[in-house]
């Protein structure tokens, strides 16, 4: 029957959560960019009600036309509105990179919770692998994939989750080697508990913040990344409103309608801002010597 | 063995009413409350108390080595070969470290660069206060390293901290210090990092540099004992003041304040019979709420009404003997 | 310090099979025949089979990854499936400008993000610092296809002052350097500014002052002297983003480097060429790592004379 004795790691753990939210509600900056955050999330969320035009509807008389009343970012090249786009286009960014995300970190810190557990044979493959993934520089890791498998939305979310991996199971590896040295494990082993229960109750709980940590910031590279892979035509194809694909089209028409790459490329960089706003506010907030 | 040094006419170092304070998260923290404070030339000076009574800050003060956003000097002058340091230029004061004033640390490794040679620190040192080639500087980095008693010298200059031990270690900070023949040495608890053994041979090197250098030395301890057995003078510190000061044969024999009363009554000592060692009731007081009055009277057996409404007053109670205590009764 | 290097390199060995190995597996992956993409989509079966057999894709997995293992030691990385000519003509072509472009940004970033961390750290907490800090958070979240563009737009297009594309002399170098600089300054110039922080508390510092050296000579002789030394295993990091990145400024400034080649490849089903392009790119940054350790160990004594 799981029970939390006080002062148990999972007590512990549960009550150092609340300090730290408390913490992170102090910080300012992390807190607009979860705000930032939120928005971009309610806006996607939202696309179909806020986007004033359809995303794919193209209208030959405002081809390139610039901000105006009606449509405050402009149209692009077929004339379609780029704040519709724009708004459609964060779905696609946001599905993809938290898919991606949590792909890698569910399977990175699988891997690496097991390997740094029962060490051995499968601790070294683990390393071996994860040192062989991350000697590919990240973007070329992404493009081999796609290489492999073709261009294509699936496909950019398959590369972005075989480039973070191996990040996850790096970290997840080396804090349950930490926590392995600490006395609660081998208390608890002492007590006959299982080694399922080890990894869920005692292990998975102490490694979590820095894994929430490099979830954030890992969110803020793919972000990049797969908007960079859009870019090269390696993505989501066309008419598709994906942010990179957008900039990557209105890369012709830069000197006489710079607005088409300008707010689909500004859009990236205020999402990737407020996650690594974010995740910097997180990693304060947990960092144990600020324990007062 | 001490002796009492002749008192000279002007004082080296005079350190008046010095009061210290620290900006922290926490708060305003009191670290030194009107610290008075002297050395003679070539005079050797204990500097006694606990962790958190300012020994270190005060050396800090002296030298201009404070943390500067954060520590206030609110009030004092030290005043240093008839000039106040507090109100001199950060120029001039560049300019007397290393030269008229040094000083050397507690931990000898964490105090030299690991990544640059003995050598190359040495006479950075030697270079600074005085125009020498480098051939030259070496020359003397290396004669400096022999009178502290590093053998093999010449060698010992080309190795990296990380590959001399201890004692040595500290022998090339003392050899630093004394590069410029300075007129001061501040040691902060120069031996507490080391081996009985090597504690002896770094405090007799001290002692015998002050003699043959007519180096005047602040030794700081936590130590009464030690720095009783090596100093002329000791003062006595508590809570960021000095509440006693006298000639250390004095002061062993007959102290005064309640403080190094019981400082010496605690100190275990071989040969005494087998009893319950005894110590001072309570704890050091939380630097952020000092208690009223004087601030050592919550564990003062001595202590009355007085002591805890008004901060006594330090004062000369006999020739050479100082305290900081209202059941002060001179011996 | 020759020991040290030597047993560096026999670890990498694995690790270089392991490259040679996934970028073989690139081809293997490829969904739908690969003999008839390379063939091409309308060849008939005959022509097909003739592809199969000329590149021995009827032989065992094991069996291709030996003949293409014995290729490649021999310098023969096959002929592109586009242009017909050797692969190893056009990487070798196309890598030096590579390089070109990467150096030139490491030296960029370096040059900025270094005194630029210490500054900052120098002057912890204060608006300097905070504002290095505000600029490196730019940095790190600014798209690269983005800030390029910018720069473009701003000084290409607009004032005229510098080309848009193509290689040339040290004016078609600056642009596309300076956006490929710009995430690598600001990650060195954050971890500068860490590790000088935690420099700047240690004894030896004080020590140094104590001995009545000047603050200058202090910080940086002292202080960004021992600080570095972490600092530069940061910067072999960032080369191998550097590599990686590098193909979006190639795209976007039309740099014709190597990873402008492999994109195109990809497109025109040029495997030869994609696979040669990863696997060099991939020695080339584990390579670079190797030299950042050995540097590292010859900064820092206590390794070597340890």
């Amino acid at each position: 029957m799981p029970f939390s004795i006080p002062g148990s790691p999972t007590a512990e753990a549960a009550g150092r959560r609340g300090r730290v939210w408390r913490r992170l509600r102090r910080n300012r900056l992390a807190l607009s960019g979860l705000a930032v955050l939120a928005a971009v999330f309610l806006a996607a969320l939202l696309a179909p009600l806020l986007a004033p035009q359809d995303p794919f509807r193209q209208n030959f008389g405002l081809v390139m036309a610039g901000p105006s009343a009606d449509r405050p970012l402009g149209s692009d090249q077929l004339g379609r509105d780029v704040l519709s786009r724009l708004l459609y286009g964060a779905r696609l960014t946001l599905s993809v990179s938290f898919t991606a995300t949590t792909a890698g970190l569910l399977l990175g810190a699988l891997i690496g919770l097991l390997a740094g557990y029962y060490g051995g044979r499968i601790e070294a493959a683990a390393v071996w692998l994860t040192d062989l993934a991350l000697a590919f520089p990240g973007m070329l890791l992404a493009i081999a994939v796609i290489a492999a498998v073709g261009p294509g939305l699936t496909s950019i979310i398959i590369a972005a989750a075989v480039y973070t991996t191996p990040q996850f199971v790096r970290l997840a590896r080396g804090s349950v080697l930490v926590e392995k040295q600490k006395e609660y494990l081998a208390a608890a082993v002492c007590l006959g508990e299982s080694d399922l229960s080890l990894l869920l109750r005692y292990l998975a709980p102490n490694i979590l913040s820095p894994l929430a940590v490099m979830y954030t910031i890992q969110l803020a590279n793919i972000v990049l990344i797969a908007s960079g892979l859009s870019f090269l035509g390696l993505g989501a194809q066309p008419p598709s409103p994906e942010w990179g694909a957008m900039l990557s089209q209105g890369r012709a028409y830069l000197q006489v309608a710079p607005h088409i790459s300008l707010f689909p490329g500004l859009a990236i960089m205020l999402v990737a801002l407020a996650l690594n706003l974010f995740g910097d506010g997180l990693r304060d907030a947990l960092d144990p010597r600020q324990e007062r | 063995m001490s002796s009492t040094a002749p008192e000279s006419p002007r004082p080296l170092l005079s350190v008046e009413g010095l009061s210290v304070s620290f900006k922290t998260d926490a708060g305003r923290l009191q670290a030194l409350d009107k610290v008075d404070l002297e050395v003679g030339r070539a005079e050797l000076v204990g500097l006694v108390g606990e962790t958190g009574s300012g020994k270190s800050v005060t050396a800090g003060s002296i030298m201009g080595l404070l943390p500067r956003p954060q520590a206030l000097v609110e009030a004092g002058r030290i005043i240093f070969n008839g000039r106040d340091l507090l109100s001199a230029d950060s120029k001039s004061l560049r300019r007397l470290r290393g030269r008229r004033l040094a000083m050397i640390f507690q931990d000898p490794f964490a105090s030299l660069n690991p990544v640059q040679r003995i050598g190359r620190q040495l006479v950075e040192a030697v270079r600074l206060h005085r125009r020498l080639s480098r051939a030259e500087a070496r020359e003397l980095a290396e004669q400096s390293l022999a009178a502290a008693g590093v053998p093999e010298a010449r060698l010992r200059l080309d190795e990296y901290p990380h590959q001399l031990s201890g004692g040595m270690r500290q022998r090339v900070m003392i050899a630093m210090a004394l590069a410029g023949r300075p007129d001061l040495l501040l040691a902060d608890e120069p031996t507490t990092a080391l081996d009985v053994t090597v504690e002896a041979q770094v405090l007799g090197l001290i002692l015998e540099l002050n003699r043959r250098l007519d180096t005047a030395v602040l030794l700081i301890s936590h130590d009464l004992q030690l720095v009783a057995d090596v100093c002329h003078r000791v003062a006595v510190m508590y809570a960021g003041r000095v509440v006693e000061q006298a000639p250390a044969r004095l002061l062993l024999d007959e102290p005064i304040h309640p403080y190094s009363q019981g400082l010496i009554a605690c100190a275990p000592r071989i040969g005494r019979r087998r009893e319950v060692l005894p110590v001072i009731p309570g704890q050091v007081p939380d630097p952020r709420r000092p208690p009223a009055g004087c601030r050592f009277h919550p564990r003062c057996s001595k202590a009355v009404d007085l002591c805890r409404r008004e901060r006594p007053v330090f004062r000369q109670l006999a020739v050479g003997r100082w305290a900081a205590c209202h059941r002060a009764e001179a011996g | 310090m020759s020991a040290y290097i030597l047993r560096r390199l026999l670890m990498l060995v694995p690790l270089l099979i392991g490259i040679t190995i996934v970028s073989f597996l690139i081809l293997q992956l490829v969904p739908g025949d690969p003999a008839r993409i390379i063939a091409g989509m309308d060849a008939d079966e005959t022509a097909v089979q003739e592809v199969r057999r000329q590149l021995g894709l009827d032989r065992p997995l094991v069996h291709q990854y030996l003949s293409f293992m014995a290729q490649v030691v021999r310098g023969d990385l096959g002929r592109s499936i586009r242009t017909g000519r050797p692969v190893l003509e056009e990487v070798g072509r196309s890598f030096p400008l590579t390089a070109r472009l990467a150096g030139a940004s490491i030296f960029i970033a370096f040059l900025l993000g270094v005194p630029a961390g210490a500054a900052a750290a120098w002057r912890q907490n204060r608006t300097l610092d905070y504002a290095v800090m505000g600029l490196v958070l730019l940095g790190v979240s600014t798209p690269t296809f983005w800030s390029g563009l910018l720069l473009i737009l701003a000084f290409s297009l607009s004032l005229g002052w510098l080309p848009s594309g193509g290689t040339g002399g040290l004016g078609h170098l600056l642009l596309p350097a300076l956006t490929l600089a710009a995430p690598a300054a600001a990650v060195t110039a954050r971890m500068t500014r860490s590790s000088m922080l935690e420099v700047l508390g240690q004894d030896f510092i004080r020590t140094a002052r104590a001995k009545g050296q000047n603050e200058f000579k202090v910080v940086v002789g002292h202080g960004l002297r021992n600080a570095l030394v972490p600092t530069v295993t940061v910067v072999g990091l960032q080369f191998g983003y550097l590599l990686g990145g590098a193909v979006l400024v190639e795209t976007i400034f039309t740099w014709p480097g190597l990873g402008w080649l492999i994109v195109n490849a990809i497109f025109a089903r040029d495997y030869p060429v994609v696979q040669a392009g990863v696997m060099l790119f991939a020695f080339c940054f584990v390579l670079v790592n190797l030299l950042v350790d050995v540097l590292y160990a010859f900064l820092d004594p206590r390794i070597t004379y340890g």
